[in-house]
């Protein structure tokens, strides 16, 4: 009995710290995929000239689950306020819990809020491709940190199960 | 489309949409409400909307109003409700679908038709190009236009404009505002509907500025008429040339005519055997005569009948139709025209 006890806890805390460990890739992911999304948003922009609400529509087919609600959403906040800027800020807000993104991805996305769908086709394609070039730094910083911080979480997990056993015996 | 849910609201059980509600729908919500309240007041008597930034809205009837926020009407500015820079943003947003890139060529004409043939003219910071307007680039003040149609005003005018089976080489004149382009989209329906002796002519409509069908993506939201082809957005001068090639109207209506080029094009319309009909700014015949393109127009006996349009009983005024090829007036007015504004 003890000795499933001891497994349990080692298993527990193992798994939590592969959890963990795990939130640094799905944040990769994340940010890939919002990259790839506002790519192709300045594609849409400046060579199709689609309407804002299209452009979104477009961007969202072409996503993933894990990036794809959050452009579906922009698309119809847009039909319902018909206002890019309370659209693009409402989403933020409300994504903002159910994804893998830190407040220092969150801030450059943000940069989008006012500009988008008010200036003119180059700014537009210039404003989008700049925020692209910032994530981007973000992808290699939040790489750096999940080479240096994943297999310490991942073996720290069973480590602290280890030492919880041992001063529970 | 453009604001759809907000204008099946506007929809009534008869299909009707209030064109005062087509255009509210484009308006920030704030100043919205303030200009409905303001038409509880006044049904059916707004033309205009003036929103300038850091200045008074102005609601443009018979008059000028200035209103405070529950709608009433005021002559003290501080207690009049102003246009704020949010209201001109969130307007410009809402008339641009939130992507003013799209609308990179309606920045640079300075005005954006809306579904229902509303415009909404812009002015502000210009951006110039080596000594050449590019586009509007700022917005500071939005002039919303409320286009009515009034089906039936021209009925009274028809036995006039008619030779047998032949519509008469027509021009309408007045100053601005005085119901020249309702007439215009009336006449053009009645011809194109036979509604004279059931006599149908094909019609071939260039609507540069989509105001007369106010065509939506192509489609006119007016009623033009069964038999009436419209090229919209399209230059007048080219547009005549390419109905004639294409479309083989028997009868071209073009608003607002002036430009040199548009007069030979309006020439060899004429030597085609095609019928047309115009308008034009004048307060009168005389000053139609004295602007140089229109009158060598009228020298070579390329108008048949002249329709004078005025405000003098209210929008909608017929003052007279003249009949250039006899020298004498067919109907003298002021008569205010059935469905005219008094």
């Amino acid at each position: 009995m003890k000795l499933l006890g001891a497994i349990l806890v080692v298993v527990g805390t193992g798994a939590g710290g592969v959890l963990m460990a795990h939130a640094y890739q799905e944040r990769i992911h994340h940010l890939e995929q919002l990259i790839r999304g506002l790519n192709l948003l300045a594609v849409e922009i400046g060579y199709g000239m689609t309407p804002l609400e299209g452009a979104f529509r477009r961007v969202a087919k072409t996503m993933d689950n894990g990036m794809g609600p959050f452009f579906a959403t922009v698309t119809s906040r847009l039909q319902e306020k018909g206002s890019a800027s309370e659209a693009w800020r409402s989403v933020i807000n409300e994504f903002r819990p159910k994804m893998a993104l830190v407040d220092r991805d969150w801030l450059v996305v943000e940069e989008l809020t006012e500009m988008l769908g008010t200036t003119d086709q180059e700014r537009q394609v210039k404003a989008v491709r700049s925020v692209v070039e910032r994530l981007q730094e973000r992808v290699a910083e939040a790489q750096t940190k999940a080479k240096t911080n994943e297999r310490i979480l991942r073996y720290s997990g069973f480590a602290v199960g280890m030492i919880l056993v041992l001063i529970l015996y | 489309m453009r604001g759809t849910g907000y204008l099946l609201v506007c929809r009534n059980e008869r299909n009707f949409i209030d064109p005062l509600e087509q255009v509210l729908a484009y308006i920030s919500p704030r100043l919205r409400e303030v200009i409905e309240a303001f038409a509880d007041l006044y049904p059916g008597k707004i033309q205009e909307i003036r929103l300038r930034q850091d200045r008074p809205v102005i609601i443009e009837t018979e008059k000028k109003w200035m209103v405070k926020s529950d709608g009433v009407s005021t002559v003290h500015p501080q207690r009049a409700v102003w246009t704020q820079i949010e209201d001109i943003k969130k307007t410009m947003e809402l008339l641009t679908e939130s992507s003013i890139y799209t609308m990179e060529e309606e920045l640079r004409q300075g005005f954006i038709t809306l579904p229902g043939g509303h415009r909404a003219g812009l002015a502000g910071e210009c951006l110039v190009c080596e000594g050449r307007m590019r586009r509007i680039k700022t917005v500071a003040s939005i002039n919303l236009r409320i286009a009515r149609e009034i089906v039936g005003i021209g009925r009274n005018l028809l036995p006039y404009l008619w030779n047998g089976q032949r519509f008469c080489r027509t021009i309408v004149i007045s100053p601005p505002r005085a119901g020249k382009t309702t007439l215009l989209r009336d006449l053009i329906r009645a011809v194109s509907d036979g509604e004279h002796q059931g006599v149908c002519k094909t019609v071939g409509l260039v609507d540069e500025r989509s105001e007369i069908a106010g065509c939506y993506q192509g489609n006119p939201q007016l009623d033009i008429g069964l038999h009436t082809d419209v090229l919209d957005g399209c230059p007048k001068n080219e547009g005549i040339y390419l109905l004639l090639r294409t479309m083989s109207p028997e009868v071209v209506a073009v608003d607002e005519l002036g430009g040199v080029c548009e007069a030979e094009a309006i020439r060899d319309l004429l030597r085609a055997g095609v019928s047309v009909l115009a308008t034009a700014h004048a307060e009168n015949i005389d000053e139609l005569k004295s602007r140089p393109v229109l009158a060598e127009l009228f020298r070579c006996g390329n108008f048949e009948r002249v329709v004078v349009l005025s405000r003098r009983l209210g929008i909608g005024t017929l003052e007279e139709i003249w009949n250039e090829q006899e020298g004498r007036v067919l109907m003298q007015g002021p008569i205010l025209l059935e469905g005219g504004l008094s």
